[in-house]
């Protein structure tokens, strides 16, 4: 609410209250969803189909978060989803850094064209480009059984590379560095090098730390992204043992029955890092998406 | 060590064809503190980037030492550089910004410990050596700057208006304090900035700059006391130099400058003098004195009459504008007890020593000064008779 609110306190406070009722039936839309998981994960198969719906379970089946790992092999999902997630952030963070810093506070050829074409494949939607990477992948050459035309075998696929490959450095965070870059003081680059520090060392040391509200955003939105994503996992993929969260919930299907409890469970533990990564990174993120001008 | 910096021919052309600085050349001895002065865009800020190595040369030389820098790293010209905002790493603390340059250079962590503390010790800045910039206040940020710049003993110590960051109170404090530690440091020095009082104060020798060209290179005396243009003579003294514009008319040995309400004329020697270095009988001229050259009131003829728009008592001194047919006219008067009601109207008088400047159409001194003596008798010397 504004303090530059000068209507008479009964107007005022009915205004309020009119606001926070709007709110708090937003906010129950979008939390409704959620509410559902968690009552479905605890419930027992029948209640899972009870008609009013159960909103308390009678038993509460804790057991269900047990049985998501013995039922299928999760554990290896969630560790796999959590190696390319992390993985790939860390390139993310590197990569679209030094973009960042390139773009922002480096003069050469090319250097506005060259970032006006990283920004037009944010235009590009990644369904258009998974069947190319699929083949390139494939013809990896000397990966895979591949000779060194990338013939004769199966290449990066069914590896931890054919799933970090495709979001190791993203347009959109070359975008948001080089933006916040930017408004980062061009003298200390003057600084840094008449103090004798090399271009990378200048990165590094000085322009990385003062980024880190805008690092931690695109860290952030990419370990979610990655840890969510579904489409590449399935197309690079096609073995038991490199099933990630997304491709293993589907585990809990087949063409008769859903195992409704258990898929809630599993997606309520595969969630649980994401929720705690954002409780911690909460300040940071607030800060680097305000100075980033970014939507959440 | 301590080196000499030299430009040779200097020249800085942009894109597009415009020159920034325009063949400058100038020679900096060895522990020698030169300012380099001058308006916005005369070049000042360029030349001094050029001699760190942010801004490459397009034409000529730079030297330090012996050694031509033209196409050497900025780091490893022996030069280091204090920058206008201070430029200092936000997240480190003062003393990691103070042996940042060591760290670079490889220096081993005993070595930078004791060449910061030596420095902190020496800027007085030991009690904040832990506090990043935004817990230092404006002067001990510049404090920080400059401990930067020196920790590594630079053979040339180069400064961006180091102090237009600062209030009023602390510019005055660092200009002495900057003064003294260039001294104890022992490096030649260079100093830009746009305020012609750090420039007097400062400078062993000043360079006064206008459109990319030197337009003087001298003393602060010498520069005060002749100015070689009529830039300089805009640019250096506060209250600025009264500018009146007019003719010099040669009748017999007699020499007379007059214009718009003023008037002066000279006799004897010094005009036979003075005749024999215009180019002509009647020509264009703009006449300068100083604002504390001039009284209101004296012996002899007035230079002009009209009344006082503006008294601004400065505290040790009053400075009267006075409207001289349409010029206004500063006058500094030491005597701040009597006042001159606004409205007045007044005698201007040359005071006794005082010297009036000639500068032709072209804007360039005539080389001497015209001086007027106790008795009021106005007469004319030549530059090389008094500096």
């Amino acid at each position: 609410m504004s303090n530059l609110d000068y209507a008479p306190p009964a107007i005022r406070q009915t205004r309020r209250a009119l606001i926070y009722m709007a709110l708090i039936a937003l906010s129950g839309i979008i939390l409704a969803p959620f509410l559902m998981i968690v009552v479905l994960a605890l419930s027992s198969p029948a209640e899972v189909f009870a008609w009013p719906p159960v909103l308390i379970p009678d038993n509460i089946q804790w057991q269900n978060f047990s049985d998501v790992f013995r039922v299928t092999n999760f554990g290896r999902a969630m560790f796999n989803t959590f190696v390319i997630a992390t993985v790939s952030t860390i390139g993310i963070v590197l990569i679209d850094g030094l973009a960042g810093y390139a773009f922002a506070k480096m003069r050469f050829p090319g250097r506005t064209t060259m970032f006006l074409l990283i920004l037009a494949t944010l235009m590009v939607p990644v369904h258009v480009t998974i069947i190319p990477l699929f083949i390139m992948f494939r013809n990896f050459p000397l990966a895979g059984g591949n000779d060194i035309f990338g013939n004769g075998g199966f290449g990066i696929l069914n590896s931890y590379p054919s799933m970090v490959l495709p979001f190791l450095a993203t347009a959109y965070g070359t975008y948001l560095m080089t933006s916040f870059m930017r408004m980062l003081p061009d003298n200390l680059v003057e600084a840094a090098r008449m103090d004798g520090a090399h271009e990378f060392a200048i990165f590094w040391k000085i322009y990385l730390p003062l980024a880190a509200p805008a690092l931690t955003v695109i860290a952030m939105f990419n370990f979610t992204a990655v840890w969510n994503e579904f489409l590449v996992p399935l197309v690079m993929t096609s073995t038991a043992d490199m099933k990630v969260i997304q491709t293993a919930l589907a585990d809990f299907s087949d063409q008769e029955t859903v195992l409704w409890n258990l898929l809630m469970a599993a997606v309520l533990i595969s969630i649980l890092p994401l929720v705690l990564m954002f409780i911690v990174g909460q300040k940071h993120l607030v800060r680097g998406v305000a100075v980033g001008g970014t939507k959440g | 060590m301590t080196l000499a910096v030299e430009a040779r021919d200097l020249w800085k052309t942009y894109a597009g064809g415009m020159h920034a600085v325009k063949g400058i050349n100038f020679r900096i001895e060895p522990g020698e503190l030169v300012v380099l002065v001058g308006g916005s865009g005369c070049g000042k800020t360029t030349t001094l980037r050029m001699v760190a190595g942010l801004e490459r040369i397009s034409d000529g030389q730079v030297l330090v030492g012996d050694r031509v820098v033209n196409d050497v790293h900025p780091s490893k010209r022996g030069v280091s550089l204090v920058f206008q905002n201070f430029a200092l790493y936000p997240h480190k603390s003062a003393f990691k910004n103070i042996a940042f340059p060591l760290e670079s250079a490889g220096v081993s962590r005993d070595e930078i410990r004791r060449r910061v503390n030596e420095v902190a010790e020496m800027l007085e800045l030991g009690a904040h050596l832990d506090k990043t910039p935004d817990g230092l206040s404006g002067g001990q940020q510049q404090r920080v700057s400059l401990g930067r710049a020196i920790v590594r003993d630079p053979d040339v110590l180069l400064l961006d208006e180091p102090l237009s960051n600062l209030d009023a109170r602390l510019r005055v404090v660092m200009r002495s304090e900057l003064k003294r530690i260039q001294r104890r440091v022992g490096s030649t020095a260079i100093y830009v900035t746009h305020d012609q009082v750090e420039a007097m104060t400062m400078g062993d020798r000043i360079v006064v700059m206008d459109a990319g060209q030197i337009a003087q290179m001298g003393t602060p005396a010498q520069v005060y006391l002749t100015p070689a243009t009529l830039y300089v003579a805009q640019t250096i003294g506060s209250p600025a130099m009264n500018l009146f514009t007019g003719r010099a008319s040669v009748a017999a040995d007699k020499l007379s400058l007059s214009g718009q309400g003023w008037a002066i004329n000279i006799s004897g020697d010094g005009a036979r003098a003075l005749i024999a270095r215009l180019p002509g009988a009647d020509m264009s001229i703009t006449a300068g004195i100083r604002p504390e050259d001039l009284d209101l009131g004296g012996v002899g003829a007035a230079l002009g009459m009209g009344p006082c728009v503006t008294a601004e008592p400065l505290g040790s001194e009053t400075l009267y504008n006075i409207d001289v047919s349409g010029v206004t006219c500063r006058v500094l008067r030491r005597e701040t007890s009597v006042s001159m009601p606004e409205g007045q109207t007044a005698p201007v008088h040359l005071r006794s020593g005082a010297r009036l400047h000639l500068f032709g159409a072209d804007g360039l001194r005539i080389g001497g000064t015209v001086l007027r003596d106790s008795i009021g008798h106005v007469g004319w010397a030549p530059d090389e008779s008094f500096v």
